[in-house]
């Protein structure tokens, strides 16, 4: 291999790595997914906090009505992935139920590495809620 | 030297990178940590046969770039880890989910760690 070549290995590697790896330069939020659900607020706080850890975020912000998480970045042979900022906020809707606003967002650098995680921890915090709550002590068979 | 160069470019850009992340989070009362060599019993199905205790969940959470995929096995000991660590005995109620990002590879396993009630 020439030495050119090798430079322009060389450049992609770092082409590649700064779109890793960049911190944010700039951030696309997006409209969000919203619901509403009918559970208690904490209830829901806590699926917030279940939800976001499931996509692999780390909490970042902990609030009783704002929930934030951040995915860590990932080098990768390509593009690599993470970065995400993923927020949960939480709202009362009356007649005990929580109105949730839940946003993705993604830093300019190293985008295409990266998801919308609105609907999936949406789902997420859905399942959380749906299922029964653990009874206290159960006897074996 | 070219070559060389060019080849530590490319083992640099698919030796990827992997990370683990986990937790346990105490569903009530929380309980000491156990030993960290202790026996944590794993029912991938079905539960302890004697009397038992939900006490924690238990989340461990891989991914891997360079389309590489995480096992059960993969996550295991951070999940004993974790059991040991929220004063389980057990851990039952074992579920995965998998994803993907474009070349990363997802794996979230979430289960529950159960406490075995001695007789007083």
């Amino acid at each position: 291999m020439s030495l050119s070549n090798s430079r322009g290995a060389v450049a992609l590697a770092f082409v590649l790595t700064l779109g890793t790896l960049g911190a944010g330069i700039a951030s696309a939020a997006d409209k969000g997914v919203q619901a509403t659900l009918d559970q208690p607020i904490s209830s829901v706080h806590k699926a917030a906090i279940d939800a976001l850890t499931v996509i692999g975020c780390t909490i970042k912000k902990e609030e009783a009505t704002y929930i934030e998480g951040k995915r860590e970045r990932k080098i990768g042979a390509f593009v690599g992935s993470g970065g995400e900022t993923v927020s949960v906020t939480l709202s009362e809707a009356g007649a005990g139920k929580v109105a949730v606003d839940i946003r993705t967002a993604k830093t300019f650098v190293g985008g295409a590495g990266q998801k919308n995680w609105d609907q999936p921890v949406l789902d997420e915090m859905t399942k959380v809620l749906a299922a029964p709550a653990p009874a206290p002590a159960a006897p074996g068979h | 030297m070219g070559a060389r160069a060019a080849l530590w470019v490319v083992l640099g850009l698919t030796t990827g990178c992997a990370t683990t992340q986990s937790r346990h989070e105490f569903l009530a009362e929380r309980y000491p940590p156990r030993a960290a060599d202790a026996t944590v019993e794993v029912f991938r199905s079905g539960l302890p046969e004697v009397p038992f205790k939900r006490i924690a969940r238990l989340d461990v959470h891989l991914e891997k770039t360079g389309f590489m995929t995480s096992r059960f096995e993969d996550a295991l000991p951070e999940l004993k880890k974790q059991a040991r660590q929220a004063g389980a005995d057990a851990v039952i109620d074992i579920e995965e989910r998998r994803s993907q990002v474009l070349e990363t590879m997802v794996y979230h396993v979430t289960a529950t760690g159960a406490r075995y009630i001695t007789a007083p």
